[in-house]
């Protein structure tokens, strides 16, 4: 009988993240740009979208980005039917887990086969722990924080933070009514990821939407960039 | 509770490594994570009671180390702990930074057993 110690020193983790990265450059070489929006339950990231759709479908049609969207929740299609009259959706309902992970979207995306679109984006399930951890081959992580949640949220979540590449403050509309301060949350967000992109809007009377459409296709612009040097 | 999906993948490891190395039994499994693997110790422990007894690793003891939250600064160099996730260099104040461990759900080791071949009935 011999014993022996195998040293491994890998992450947990690294071989669905090489997976993430196949599916990334695979959407990179359509042109499409993967977006993973996180937010607590509520934050209003089916509104965003809704908003982000409407905001486009207002333009010629030769301007006219397309997008389609991949929504998860524990249970029902609420938020499928929400964004259907807008965009071609696809609900993954998760039966209770918390979070998504890439084979449950790639799953989703293989059903929506003839969208060609710019942007593909993915509504995690409304939680700021576990889907912070899970890398669903995005090319952009972007978090939703609203008014009515606080200010005080970055410090508590850091993970969703750090891992996110901007930041969108939702429901500003609210601000004469509910103790929350921009400058407050931007600060403590920065202190977590300096680098964070932050976005504040109100997707019910529409103010910071063109901002947010505008990044998007900054960043989709960026992507095409990169991919074409490669 | 994403811990259970995690100790799955962790199994599903183990269990290659085992298989690659002819081991009869897995005798320890040692894990690293930290502040910011978004990882509950105790909850990684009852997923792999749970779940180890169907794999390669029945049996085995699970060890989980605890590590601080660690970044390197790629403007000055200096290698630091974050405290209280503020991601900055103390020593530059540079935001350039990258994180070095701490931040992950690591498998560093694990011990295997097997049986050595009977020589004597050869």
């Amino acid at each position: 009988m011999t014993s022996q110690v195998i040293t491994v020193h890998r992450d947990v983790l690294a071989e669905a993240r090489a997976d993430a990265d196949e599916f990334r450059g695979a959407m990179a070489r359509r042109g499409t740009l993967v977006v993973n929006l996180l937010s607590s339950p509520g934050a209003g990231k089916t509104s965003l979208l809704a908003a982000t759709a409407r905001h486009w479908s207002a333009r010629e049609p030769e301007r006219r980005p397309s997008m389609a969207v991949l929504v998860g929740d524990l249970a029902t299609d609420r938020d499928a039917q929400r964004l259907a009259p807008f965009v071609p959706v696809v609900q993954m309902t998760t039966g209770g887990a918390c979070h998504l992970e890439l084979p449950l979207v790639a799953r989703a995306w293989r059903s929506l086969a003839d969208f060609s679109g710019e942007f593909l984006m993915i509504e995690n399930v409304g939680n700021l722990v576990c889907p912070a951890s899970h890398d669903l081959g995005e090319h952009l992580r972007v978090i939703l924080l609203s008014s009515t949640e606080g200010d005080d949220k970055p410090g508590k979540y850091p993970k969703a933070f750090r891992t996110s590449q901007a930041l969108v403050m939702s429901k500003l509309d609210l601000l004469p009514y509910v103790p929350f301060s921009v400058a407050a949350a931007t600060a403590d967000a920065r202190a977590i990821q300096p680098g964070l992109a932050v976005l504040p809007l109100s997707a019910l009377d529409g103010a910071g939407v063109a901002a947010w459409c505008e990044y998007l296709e900054g960043e989709r612009r960026k992507l095409l960039a990169r991919n074409s040097c490669v | 509770m994403h811990e259970h999906s995690l100790v799955q993948a962790l199994l599903r490891q183990v269990e290659r490594l085992a298989a690659q190395h002819g081991a009869s039994r897995v005798d320890e499994v040692r894990v690293r994570l930290g502040p910011l693997s978004n990882v509950e110790p105790l909850f990684v422990e009852s997923a792999f009671q749970t779940l180890s007894p169907a794999t390669a690793a029945a049996e085995s003891r699970l060890v989980i180390e605890e590590v601080p939250l660690t970044a390197r600064c790629a403007v000055c160099d200096s290698e630091f702990e974050i405290i209280r996730f503020q991601f900055r260099c103390p020593a530059c104040d540079s935001a350039e930074i990258a994180v070095t461990a701490g931040d992950g759900f690591v498998l560093e080791s694990v011990t295997l057993r097997r049986e050595e071949p009977a020589l004597d009935r050869v």
